[in-house]
């Protein structure tokens, strides 16, 4: 009994650490991280190491490999990296979407996390990773003022990508729909979960892109009865897919498809992360 | 129907229910009623009342204990009988508060629920006519009252059922199919029970014993619903249907899995369609542990499988079909839903040739008097401690004894004259290591010291999970999947488990042996909790103070630095440190762990040494000499073997490496050995023991370096003095007895 007050009062005065949702390590052994994340120092560094050496799609905010030359000529730490880069995708057919924001490339630890998340259940990884997303909104979210810091994404809608029915009774839970979940803690929009999949697909994990495409082709459809209000009420205008991983766009493209049928007019997309493409 | 792979968890609903018959009731779950009235028609109960809503099979049977508490509770006293006479005064007020039973409802809601489960089951009549008089029936009004005041107190009574509380009956059911039906499932409900025995398993983990068996021994898979035949076995009594996590009252859940119940967590659940559903956090690893999903259990010290024909099939043999099968010839009898197969092998079964677990019985009879046949005799001390556990195994009342050896003792062979008299009587033996490559190291060790047995590996990703094994080697993950199966379980390097101190490994090994089997703890490092039991007398104490070669453990020195310094990234060694480290490789050809407090400081130091290495007292090997290693390092199986085939002298390397390798010439340095987090007494103690372990070289030398002396250095230090104390009493130290500084 005294040893329980005695704990509990230990406990008040000097809480023992969180365990890193990423690492498992408490938090006190490499410090907590910047940001409102909850990780720990050790694996914020390692997700934003994983940048390096990378460029971003300016389009669809995939990642693209640096030549090799330039990564050898780069001697100076200024040297400019090549902003206007666009990839191959992008640069033969626009995507339909506004524009998509992502926290790392589908690498290392960020994978580990999101594998971590969708096969191994562990649902408190999406906290973070939505914690993390979120800061990418507001990060890259357009004409965001000091009045409006939301700037175009004003009265947006978060759809998380939905799973076809058998795989979500088998997985128990839909991975888009808690990142999504975690997004609107931290944005203050609301989550629609209006979107379903009408057919079994085969899992994208290896396809090619042609392949995705066909595969995915009048895959969604927005759920019977569903309308799709802001917080004010009002019909929707714009709206942010949510997505565990960006590969190809063929998800978000079809799904983007759906939600520009049914009265959408801008769609961006944030991702976990994205792969790393040419 | 399923199917999905091992991501299929099925969920298991069902109510509360209160089975009646003439001057008699009896409470249980159900998801099924008519499976349970087919049972219990036998015992002579006639009707089956559901007390609850369909609920999640942790929230039935909460409910289900808590009634069962009441039901001894109102045998015993009499105080309840007047509550219950206070009750029937009030009735009319709890009518009016409609937690009573308003009568009217009563009647409406029996028939025409009763109608619906007539359409969902096809079977079941509505019972008694009883229930519709007039009078209102007090012990089911009681019941149903205590049922719904329960689910009150923990928010789990929907809102739609507030105001009106449907009872269901179902009466008893009288169609020749479900009969025959039943008969044809007894050989696959015994295929199903020997899988199941002395383990505790999740259905797609039976789904998997079972498919693993049907491949290999090609017999049937059974045809039934597996969920409806684990529930006829549970209604005999054999089988035990657990959730696999329980409530404790509102919003308090234990994982009956791992026997936690701090990390729980709620989320919503497609299954069971709650939005407050619990799982486990803590054993998520092992598959989800959550409030829907059950866990079947076959305890294997309760001969359910020995006593089959007398304790399990007069439940299921109607008078008719019983002389079917003991003739065997189930084609005869058996009606649409057998198939050739299941026949065919049923008749193999009842042969009993073909199936292992009874040549495994059979093996379990036959007297092996030469084990353990060891390829090297045991030391004196580690004689005398063999003995003390045989004397221990046969006398003692405490079912728990604490092997404490000397790091480097040989405390696995000690426990082998145990196991062996085990073995001998027939019993089931565990024997858990903490990591997946002690495993594949010991059971050749095994199988050698004990020929004929049967042994099974057990690890993360091991092929064969679900044999039935006299020796089962596994690492600690997979005694979770063990019920009450073993008579001896022996636990090596108990300091060194994952979970180290954890609930999870002591309630999977508890719940692992059977009621009267006993535990061996081994280690070299007990912590405080088990010394106190020692000193208590709860644990007995067998000590092998002494290493085989009779050398004392070397004893730590102390080095204090003022502080570590730095130049840039590089760490600069005190010149003390490097003279050491160059006499101990050129002078005395000897290898050096040197362990560092964490991954970053692996490498940092590791480079840094192979910088220091380039320059004098060393002769420049191009930093060749210095390998480091930390737990993300891919190659760091490699390393390691490459350091115990003395390929390279230096080791640079976190505590990963602290246990498990064995290398002859050895000196031992610990650096930044201030971080009480990190080094506490047992890994200190872990790291010294890595020294002076080999007849060639029985001496080494420990240094802990640090800026300051730390608690844990000092026990450390005092632990391995007292065992050096202890040997050097009874005499096992033959060699010096003084500490042997060869390089000082």
């Amino acid at each position: 009994m005294l040893q329980q007050i005695w704990t509990e009062m230990k406990e008040t005065f000097f809480p023992t650490w969180q365990d890193c949702p990423f690492c498992q390590n408490p938090l006190g052994q490499s410090g907590k991280s910047w940001g409102r994340s909850g990780l720990c120092r050790n694996c914020i560094q390692e997700i934003e190491a994983l940048e390096l050496d990378l460029v971003q799609c300016q389009r669809c905010s995939k990642y693209l490999r640096l030549p090799k030359e330039f990564l050898e000529s780069r001697k100076l730490k200024d040297l400019r990296l090549p902003r206007e880069h666009i990839c191959e995708n992008c640069s033969e057919q626009e995507p339909l979407f506004q524009g998509a924001w992502n926290i790392g490339p589908y690498e290392g630890l960020l994978r580990q996390a999101i594998h971590d998340l969708k096969y191994k259940g562990r649902r408190n990884v999406a906290v973070p990773l939505g914690k993390m997303m979120a800061q990418q909104i507001w990060l890259y979210g357009p004409n965001s003022s000091l009045m409006n810091p939301w700037g175009d994404l004003y009265g947006a809608v978060l759809i998380p990508i939905p799973l076809h029915a058998d795989k979500l009774y088998s997985r128990n839970f839909n991975q888009s729909y808690l990142l999504a979940k975690s997004i609107a803690e931290e944005t203050a929009l609301p989550v629609a979960d209006v979107l379903v999949r009408k057919g079994d697909t085969e899992t994208q994990a290896h396809l090619g892109r042609y392949e995705r495409l066909r595969n995915l082709e009048g895959q969604f459809e927005l759920a019977q009865g569903a309308v799709l209000l802001n917080k004010a009420g009002q019909q929707a205008k714009v709206a942010i897919l949510v997505d565990d991983v960006y590969t190809t766009g063929a998800t978000v493209t079809e799904a983007t498809k759906v939600l520009r049928q049914s009265g959408v007019d801008s769609v961006y997309v944030v991702t976990a992360s994205a792969g790393i493409g040419v | 129907m399923r199917g999905k792979g091992e991501n299929a968890v099925v969920c298991l609903k069902g109510f509360v229910y209160l089975a009646r018959g003439k001057g008699k009731s009896w409470l249980g779950f159900t998801h099924d009623p008519g499976l349970d009235l087919t049972i219990l028609q036998r015992e002579g109960y006639e009707t089956v009342v559901s007390l609850t809503p369909t609920l999640p099979i942790g929230v039935a049977l909460y409910v289900l204990q808590e009634l069962r508490g009441l039901s001894g509770l109102q045998k015993r006293s009499l105080f309840n009988q007047s509550l219950l006479q206070a009750e029937r005064l009030w009735k009319k007020t709890l009518q009016t508060l409609s937690w009573g039973l308003p009568l009217v409802d009563l009647e409406d809601d029996s028939t025409g629920s009763s109608k619906t489960a007539n359409d969902n089951n096809g079977n079941g009549k509505i019972s008694s006519r009883r229930f519709e008089s007039k009078n209102i029936d007090e012990e089911l009004t009681y019941w149903s009252h205590q049922a719904a005041q329960i689910l009150q107190s923990m928010q789990e009574l929907p809102d739609s059922f507030r105001q009106r509380y449907a009872l269901h009956i179902y009466g008893p059911v009288r169609s020749k199919t479900v009969e025959s039906e039943l008969v044809t499932g007894l050989v696959d409900l015994r295929v199903l029970a020997e899988t199941l025995e002395g383990r505790i398993l999740y259905m797609g983990e039976i789904e998997k014993a079972l498919t693993e068996r049907w491949r290999r021994e090609r017999l049937s898979y059974p045809t039934g619903n597996l969920e409806d035949m684990m529930h006829l076995l549970a209604l005999v009594g054999a089988v035990e249907v657990f959730p696999s996590l329980i409530m404790e009252g509102k919003d308090k859940g234990r994982c009956l899995r791992c026997g936690q119940n701090k990390q729980i967590a709620v989320s919503s659940c497609v299954r069971c369609g709650r939005e407050k559903c619990y799982y486990c956090d803590g054993c998520l690893s092992m598959g989800e542990s959550r409030l829907c999903r059950p866990l079947y259990a076959l305890a294997g010290d309760e001969g359910w499988i020995e006593q089959w024909q007398e304790k399990v099939e007069p439940w299921f043999k109607s008078s008719a079909t019983s002389s079917a099968i003991s003739s065997a010839t189930f084609s005869t009898t058996s009606s649409t839903t057998s198939t050739a197969t299941s026949s065919s092998s049923a008749s193999s079964i009842l042969e009993g040739k073909e199936w292992h677990g009874q040549e495994f019985r059979e093996s379990r009879k036959k007297n092996h008097r030469s084990w353990p046949l060891l390829s090297f005799p045991l030391t004196e001390a580690q004689e005398e401690a063999s003995d003390d556990l045989l004397k221990w195994l046969d006398g003692e009342k405490n079912k728990e004894a604490l092997v404490w050896a000397a790091c480097g003792a040989g405390k696995t062979e000690v426990s082998f004259a145990a196991i062996a008299q085990l073995l001998e009587a027939g019993g089931r033996v565990l024997f858990a290591v903490p990591r997946r490559d002690v495993v594949l190291e010991l059971e050749p060790r095994i199988q050698k010291a004990f020929p004929g047995v049967s042994v099974v590996t057990l690890y993360g990703s091991s092929p064969r999970k679900y044999d039935q094994a006299q020796l089962v080697i596994a690492t600690t993950h997979q005694v979770i999947r063990f019920y009450r199966a073993f008579d001896l379980v022996v636990l090596d390097e108990v300091d060194a488990f994952p979970y180290q101190g954890s609930e999870m490994l002591y309630h999977a090994v508890m719940r692992s042996k059977k009621k009267e089997g006993s535990i061996v703890f081994m280690t070299a490092t007990p912590d405080h909790v088990m010394k106190k039991k020692v000193k208590e007398k709860k644990l007995s104490l067998v000590t092998i103070p002494a290493r085989h070669h009779g050398y004392p453990v070397p004893e730590p020195q102390m080095i204090l630095e003022k502080e570590w310094r730095w130049n840039r990234e590089q760490l600069i060694f005190p010149d003390k440190l490097l003279n050491f480290l160059h006499r101990t490789v050129e002078g005395d050809l000897s290898q050096v762990f040197i362990f560092v407090p964490s991954i970053f400081l692996a490498q940092r130091v590791g480079e840094s040494l192979k910088e220091a290495t380039k320059g004098p007292p060393f002769n420049d090997f191009k930093g060749s000499w210095v390998e480091y290693s930390h737990s993300r390092d891919p190659q760091r199986e490699a390393k390691r073997q490459a350091f115990s085939q003395q390929l390279f002298p230096f080791f640079v390397t976190t505590s990963i490496m602290e246990r498990g390798i064995t290398v002859p010439r050895a000196n031992v340095v610990v650096l930044f050995a201030e971080n009480e987090r990190i080094y506490d007494e047992r890994t200190l103690i872990q790291m010294a023991g890595r020294a002076g372990r080999s007849t060639e070289r029985p001496y080494g030398d420990v240094w802990f370096v640090g800026t300051r002396l730390t608690a844990s250095m000092k026990e450390a230090e005092r632990s391995i003095v007292w065992l050096n104390e202890e040997a050097r009493k009874k005499g096992y130290l033959h060699g010096s007895t003084e500490r042997i500084r060869p390089l000082a």
